[in-house]
C-alpha cells in the first residue's frame, strides 16, 4: 500500500506546485476572504466536549486540592527547590499510579528539579517523560482529560508532550469521524501565535500545523501558519495559498462563506459610496434646493442663517432612518444637477432602491448558518464526532424537518458515527425517497452500506454516483478499501489516482493520517471519507432551498423605512427610483438661481440684478465706480477662497468628494467619482476591519489588522497632506 | 543731501520750519521703534498728516458711522478696497454721496491740523523727508497749514495738554450737568455736528462713556476731546463722576443698555426654537414612536436577527476562553471581563448589546 501513497504524495506534489503560480494578489484577497469565512462556521449552543472537559477539569481540581494545591498556590506558584521537593514528597504519600494528574505532577516535580549534578538531572529528566507518556497513556479514551493535559503540558514548556496529548486528541477525534473542533483549535492557534511571538518558530509551526487539523478549512491556524515567517518562508507561503485554494474550489461552505464576507464588504462599500456620491452633491446644490424653504422664516433673519435651519430640518429626517433621509436628498437636488450628475446621482439612487434585495441577498447568505437551519445541522453532523447532545439536536431537527431529506441525512450520518448501522440504513432509505439522485444522499447511503459490510449494495451506489456525479472524489476513493481488500489491485489503484486527480490534498491527508495513526489497521469510520455537495451541484440544487425567503429577510430589514415590510418597501423603492428617472427629462427649476458673486442660492423673489441681496446691497452704489469692481472682484474671490476651503475639507474627509462637488469640468468630475469610489473601498475596509466578527477571537487577526489600518490611514494622510498643500498654493497665489 | 536725523539733535519745529523755508514738496516720516508718523508738505505747506492707527481716513470712517450712521461694515469695506488711500476713499464716498465736498474738506481741514500738532508731541526717535513730486494722491480736501502756523499751535497745545492732563485722563467718566440742554436728536443734520464739535461731543456725557470710550467712538481727535471736556469742566457744565459713581452709572447701563440688533437677535431666536422643536419632534418620531412603540416588535427581532450569527460566535468563543482560563489559572473566570484583560478575548468578541455592532448585512 506505501507504493500507492508514495505515488499519491508525487501527484500532490506537482499539484501544489501549479497553485503556486496564481497571481499574489489572489493569494491574499482568498486568505482575507478566507479568514473572514470563518464567520460562518457557526456552532449550536454547546460545544463538543465542553463537559467532557468540565469533568476533567472538576477531577484535576479535586486531586490537586486533596494534595493542598489551592488554585492561589497552585502549580504556577511552585518554583522553588523546596517547594518542587516537598510536593514530591506529598505525591509519593498519596500513591495513585494510575491517576493521570499524579503521572502529570510526579513529571512536572521531575522535570523541574534542578540537581547540581548533570547525571542526576538527566535520569530526573527521563523519569519525567516517563511519568509524561504515562499521564497520556491513562488519558487516552478521554477527550477532556488529553485536553487539559495539554494546557498544563504546555504552560509548563513540556511542548513536545503537549502536543503527543494533542495526537491523542487528534487521534480519538478522527477515530470518531470527526473533522472540525473549535475548543482544540482555538488554544492551539494560541499557543502557536505565543511561541511565534517569543520567535520560536518551530514550536510555533507545529502547534499552528495541530490547529489546522481541528479545523476542517484551515481557518485563520492556516492563514496564520502561511504568514508566520512572510516573506521569508515563500514555501510556507505557496503551500499555505495552495491549501486555501484547495479549500475554497471544493467546499461549499467556504465559498458561502467568502460570499458572504465579500457581500458584507460589498454592501458596506456601495453604502459609503452612494452616501459619498449624495453628500458631494448635496454640498454643491443642498442650499439652492432649500432656499424656498427659507422664505418660510422671517426676512429680518438673515439668508445664510435661514439655510441653515432649512439644512438642519433636512437632516431631522435622518432619525427616521438613513434611507428616508437618501431619498429626500435625492428628490431634492435631483432637478439642480447636469447631465453628467444626474447619470451619477441615478446610479446611487438605483442602489439605494436595491436595499431590500441587498437584504434579502444577506439573509440568503446567512440562513444557512443559523443554527435552525438543516444544512447547519447537516454540517455539524459531518464535522463532530457521534456525542449524545448531537444526536439529539439532530433527532430534533429531524422532528420538526420530517419532510426534508437532508435532516435524515444528517440524523443517518450521526446514526453512522455512533456504529448504529440499522438505524442509519433505514434513516438514509427516507432520504433517499425524499430526495432520489441526490449526491450526498447516494454516498452516504454506499458508506452505511460499507459500513454494514453490505459490499454489493456499497458498490452500486457507488458506481451510480460515479456515473453521475464524476466529479465527487468521495465516491472514487470510498470503495478503493473494499478493492484492496478483494486484491483488485488495479481497480483500486485507478479509483484513488481519479479520486487524488479531483482534490489531491484531502485523499494525500487523510490515507497519510490514517497511516500515521493506524497503520493497516484502519477505524470503520476512516475508510470512507464524508460525504458532501461538490460547489456547482450545491449552489445549482440544495441552496435555493435552504437560504431562507423574503419573509425572514423582513425580520433582517426591520425598521429601515419607517417600518414598513420589506416587500411593500421593494415596491415603494421602485416606485421611487422610477419617479425620479420620469423626472430626469426636466431642466433645472426656473425659479432657483445662484447670485453671480457670492454664489449663495437665490430666486426670482430674492434676487436683484443676479446677485443676492447682500451682494447687491454691497455692490450696488458703487455699480459704475472703479471701487465697485474692486468689491464685486472682493466678494468673488471671498467666494473662491471659501470654495477652495470647503473643497479641500471634503477632499480630507472623503476624498473625491470635494472634487465631484466642484466639478468644473468633465475630466475633474470623473476622476472625482474615481477617487470617491477609491475612498468608498478604503473607508468599508477600516468598517470591515473594525466591525468584522470572527469565529476565532479578534487577537487571532489583530496584528494583522493592524497592519491593514497602517496602510490604510496613509491613504487619508496622502490626501490631508495633498490638500493642506494645495490650499497653502491657493493662498499663495491670492496674496 | 538727505534730510534725516534724529529728533534728540533736532527739534521738530526746526525741521518743518526748514521743509517750509525750501517749500519742498514730499513726506515727513518720524519713527520711534514701531511707532511711525507722517506729515506731507506740498510746497513747503503741510497738506496731510497722520500714522497708521489715525488719519484722515480713520477719522472720515468715524464720521459716516457715528455721525452718518452708515453701517459700519460697509464703510470699513470701503476702506478695504481703497487700501486705506485717504484720497480714493474720500473720492468714494463723495461718488455715493454718502458726504459732501464741504464735509471733506472740514474734516480734512481739522483732522490735518490735529494730526500735525500730535507730531510736535514726538520728543524721541528718527526723523528722514522723503521728496515727492506730488502729493495730491494722498489728500483729500484743500486743507493746507504754514510750517509756522502749526509750530505756534503745537506749542500752545502742548501747554495746554499738560494742564489738561493734569485734570482728566482717558479712564476719566465726564458726565453734563444738565442732559437734556445738551442733547443732539438722533437725526442732527451733519452741518450741525462740524460747526459745533462741542455739542456733539457733550452729546455723549451721558456716564455711559469714559474719555478712552469717546476718542473710540468720536471723528474728533485725542486733543480736541480732552479740550472740550476740559473747557466744560472749567465752566461747570461738566464734571466728572467718582469712583462710586462710575460702578453705579455701569450697572445701570447694563440694566437699561437696549442689545444691539434686539430684533434680529429675537427673530433668530425664535426661529431657533421653531426649527428645534421641528427636529425634537423629528427625534421623537424617529427613534421613539416608530422603533419602540409602532414597530417595537419588528425592531427586535431586527436586532435579535441580525446578532444571530455574532451571537453564537460570542457563546462559542467565551465558552473556550473560560474553559482555557479554568485549566489554566484553577479557578473559574469570575467576569467575562477577566478574559479580556488575560488576552484571551478581546472586547468585540464578548456578545453585548453594545459590542454588537453591525452583523454582516
Amino acid at each position: 500500500m506505501g507504493h500507492f501513497f508514495s505515488l499519491l504524495n508525487k501527484i500532490s506534489a506537482a499539484r501544489a506546485l501549479q497553485k503556486t503560480m496564481l497571481p499574489f494578489f489572489a493569494v491574499l484577497f482568498v486568505c482575507f476572504s478566507a479568514a473572514a469565512a470563518e464567520y460562518s462556521q457557526m456552532r449550536s449552543p454547546g460545544l463538543l466536549w465542553e463537559d467532557e472537559i468540565s469533568v476533567a477539569l472538576s477531577h484535576r481540581d479535586a486531586y490537586f486540592s486533596r494534595l493542598g494545591l489551592s488554585p492561589e498556590n497552585r502549580l504556577h506558584g511552585i518554583v522553588s527547590r523546596d517547594q518542587w521537593e516537598q510536593l514530591g514528597a506529598q505525591l509519593l504519600r498519596s500513591k495513585e499510579p494510575n491517576n493521570p494528574w499524579y503521572a502529570l505532577l510526579s513529571g512536572l516535580v521531575l522535570a523541574g528539579s534542578s540537581s547540581d549534578n548533570q547525571n542526576n538531572r538527566t535520569d530526573a529528566h527521563r523519569y519525567a517523560d516517563t511519568y509524561f507518556a504515562r499521564a497520556i497513556e491513562l488519558s487516552r479514551t478521554s477527550p477532556g482529560l488529553l485536553w487539559v493535559l495539554f494546557v498544563e503540558l504546555a504552560h509548563f514548556d513540556q511542548h513536545q508532550w503537549a502536543q503527543k496529548a494533542i495526537r491523542e486528541l487528534d487521534r480519538l477525534f478522527i477515530t470518531g469521524g470527526g473533522q472540525s473542533a473549535q475548543v482544540v483549535a482555538q488554544p492551539l492557534l494560541r499557543q502557536g501565535l505565543l511561541a511565534a511571538e517569543q520567535k520560536d518558530y518551530a514550536s510555533a509551526a507545529e502547534y499552528l500545523e495541530w490547529a489546522i487539523s481541528f479545523d476542517r478549512f484551515g481557518g485563520w491556524p492556516l492563514i496564520r501558519r502561511t504568514l508566520l515567517r512572510f516573506p521569508l518562508d515563500t514555501e510556507a507561503l505557496a503551500r499555505g495559498t495552495g491549501r486555501i485554494l484547495n479549500n475554497f474550489r471544493n467546499y461549499w461552505l467556504m465559498q458561502l462563506s467568502v460570499f458572504r464576507t465579500g457581500h458584507y464588504w460589498l454592501s458596506a462599500f456601495l453604502a459609503i459610496l452612494v452616501i459619498g456620491c449624495i453628500a458631494a452633491f448635496a454640498f454643491k446644490y443642498l442650499t439652492r434646493a432649500l432656499h424656498g424653504a427659507s422664505h418660510y422664516y422671517p426676512k429680518s433673519i438673515p439668508l445664510r442663517i435661514r439655510t441653515a435651519y432649512s439644512v438642519l430640518l433636512l437632516l431631522s429626517v435622518g432619525f427616521l432612518g438613513i434611507l428616508p433621509l437618501l431619498w429626500v436628498t435625492v428628490f431634492l437636488l435631483w432637478r439642480f444637477l447636469s447631465i453628467r450628475e444626474k447619470v451619477t446621482m441615478g446610479i446611487a439612487a438605483m442602489l439605494l432602491a436595491l436595499a431590500p434585495v441587498n437584504t434579502r441577498v444577506a439573509d440568503m447568505l446567512r440562513q444557512p448558518s443559523l443554527p435552525g437551519n438543516t444544512l447547519s445541522v447537516y454540517q455539524e453532523s459531518l464535522e463532530s464526532i457521534y456525542t449524545p447532545r448531537l444526536q439529539k439536536r439532530v433527532r430534533q431537527h429531524l422532528r420538526s424537518h420530517s419532510e426534508d431529506y437532508l435532516a435524515h441525512v444528517s440524523a443517518a450520518v450521526v446514526a453512522l458515527k455512533k456504529a448504529d448501522g440499522v438505524a442509519a440504513t433505514e434513516l438514509i432509505r427516507r432520504a433517499e425517497a425524499l430526495q432520489p439522485g441526490d449526491p450526498v444522499v447516494l454516498l452516504t447511503a454506499a458508506n452505511i452500506a460499507h459500513f454494514s459490510n453490505q459490499f454489493e449494495t456499497a458498490n452500486k451506489y457507488y458506481r451510480d454516483c460515479i456515473s453521475m456525479f464524476p466529479e465527487l472524489e468521495a465516491s472514487f476513493f470510498n470503495p478503493c478499501l473494499y478493492y484492496f481488500g478483494e486484491m483488485k489491485f488495479i481497480e483500486g489503484i485507478t479509483l484513488i489516482d481519479s479520486a487524488s486527480r479531483l482534490n489531491p490534498y484531502t485523499i494525500t491527508s487523510f490515507i497519510q493520517k490514517n497511516d500515521d495513526y493506524f497503520s493497516g489497521d484502519w477505524p470503520r469510520l476512516r475508510y470512507f471519507l464524508q460525504p458532501d455537495y461538490k460547489s456547482d451541484y450545491f449552489f445549482a440544487h440544495v441552496f435555493s432551498g435552504y437560504n431562507g425567503d423574503w419573509r425572514t429577510a423582513d425580520a433582517l430589514w426591520g425598521n429601515r423605512l419607517l417600518g414598513i415590510p420589506i416587500l411593500p418597501s421593494a415596491v415603494i423603492s421602485g416606485i421611487l427610483f422610477i419617479l425620479l428617472v420620469a423626472m430626469g427629462h426636466r431642466a433645472k427649476p426656473s425659479g432657483a438661481y445662484a447670485c453671480k458673486l457670492c454664489g449663495v442660492p437665490t430666486c426670482r423673489v430674492c434676487r436683484k440684478n443676479d446677485l443676492c441681496p447682500e451682494c447687491f446691497e454691497r455692490s450696488n452704489e458703487l455699480r459704475d465706480h472703479p471701487m465697485g469692481q474692486k468689491i464685486r472682484s472682493k466678494i468673488a474671490q471671498n467666494r473662491r477662497l471659501v470654495s477652495e476651503t470647503v473643497k479641500s475639507s471634503l477632499d480630507v474627509i472623503f476624498p473625491g468628494s470635494g472634487m465631484v462637488a466642484g466639478n468644473r469640468t468633465a475630466a475633474e468630475f470623473y476622476r472625482g467619482l474615481a477617487i470617491l469610489g477609491i475612498t468608498a473601498l478604503v473607508y468599508s475596509l477600516y468598517y470591515f476591519v473594525f466591525t468584522a466578527q470572527f469565529q476565532y477571537p479578534y487577537w487571532a487577526a489583530a496584528d494583522i489588522f493592524g497592519r491593514i489600518l497602517f496602510l490604510l490611514m496613509a491613504y487619508n494622510v496622502f490626501f490631508l497632506l495633498n490638500r493642506a498643500f494645495r490650499t497653502v498654493k491657493f493662498f499663495l497665489r491670492r496674496t | 543731501m538727505a534730510l534725516s536725523g534724529s529728533l534728540k539733535e533736532f527739534e521738530l519745529a526746526d525741521i518743518f520750519q526748514l521743509i517750509g523755508q525750501q517749500k519742498k514738496t514730499g513726506k515727513l516720516v518720524l519713527r520711534d521703534g514701531t511707532a511711525e508718523a507722517y506729515c506731507l508738505f506740498n510746497r513747503g505747506l503741510v497738506v496731510a498728516a497722520g500714522s497708521k492707527s489715525c488719519n484722515f481716513t480713520t477719522v472720515l470712517s468715524k464720521y459716516l458711522t457715528d455721525v452718518k450712521k452708515y453701517p459700519e461694515a460697509k464703510v470699513r469695506e470701503f476702506v478695504d478696497v481703497c487700501k486705506g488711500s485717504p484720497a480714493m476713499f474720500a473720492d468714494v464716498v463723495k461718488k455715493i454721496q454718502y458726504v459732501s465736498d464741504d464735509e471733506i474738506e472740514y474734516l480734512s481741514q481739522s483732522s490735518t491740523e490735529d494730526l500735525a500738532c500730535a507730531l510736535f508731541f514726538w520728543h524721541s526717535g528718527d526723523y528722514f523727508f522723503q521728496p515727492m513730486t506730488a502729493v495730491s494722491e494722498h489728500i483729500a480736501g484743500s486743507s493746507s497749514f504754514t510750517t509756522d502756523a502749526l509750530a505756534m499751535e503745537a506749542m500752545r497745545r502742548a501747554d495746554e495738554w499738560q494742564r489738561m492732563q493734569g485734570v482728566i485722563d482717558r479712564e476719566s467718566v465726564p458726565v453734563v450737568a444738565d442732559p437734556l440742554f445738551y442733547a443732539m436728536p438722533e437725526d442732527a443734520a451733519p452741518s450741525m455736528v462740524l460747526s459745533n464739535p462741542a455739542s456733539y461731543v457733550l452729546s455723549k456725557l451721558d456716564g455711559s462713556r469714559c474719555v478712552g470710550d469717546l476718542i473710540e467712538e468720536c471723528y474728533l481727535l485725542e486733543y480736541s476731546i480732552f479740550e472740550i471736556i476740559f473747557g466744560g469742566l472749567q465752566s461747570g457744565t461738566v464734571r466728572l463722576l467718582s469712583a462710586g459713581e462710575i460702578a453705579r452709572s455701569a450697572r445701570v447701563r447694563k440694566r437699561t443698555e437696549p442689545a444691539e440688533n434686539a430684533g434680529q437677535v429675537t427673530s433668530v431666536s425664535l426661529a431657533a426654537i421653531v426649527s428645534g422643536a421641528a427636529v425634537i419632534l423629528m427625534f421623537f418620531a424617529g427613534v421613539v414612536i416608530i422603533p419602540r412603540t409602532l414597530f417595537a416588535q419588528r425592531r427586535e427581532q431586527a436586532i435579535l436577527h441580525r446578532n444571530a450569527l455574532h451571537r453564537l460566535s460570542a457563546v462559542s468563543k467565551t465558552t473556550i476562553a473560560e474553559l482555557f482560563y479554568r485549566a489554566r489559572e484553577g479557578k473559574w473566570v469570575e467576569q467575562p471581563a477577566a478574559l479580556v484583560e488575560e488576552d484571551l478575548l478581546d472586547d468585540r468578541d464578548l456578545h453585548t448589546e453594545a459590542s454588537a455592532g453591525p452583523s454582516v448585512q
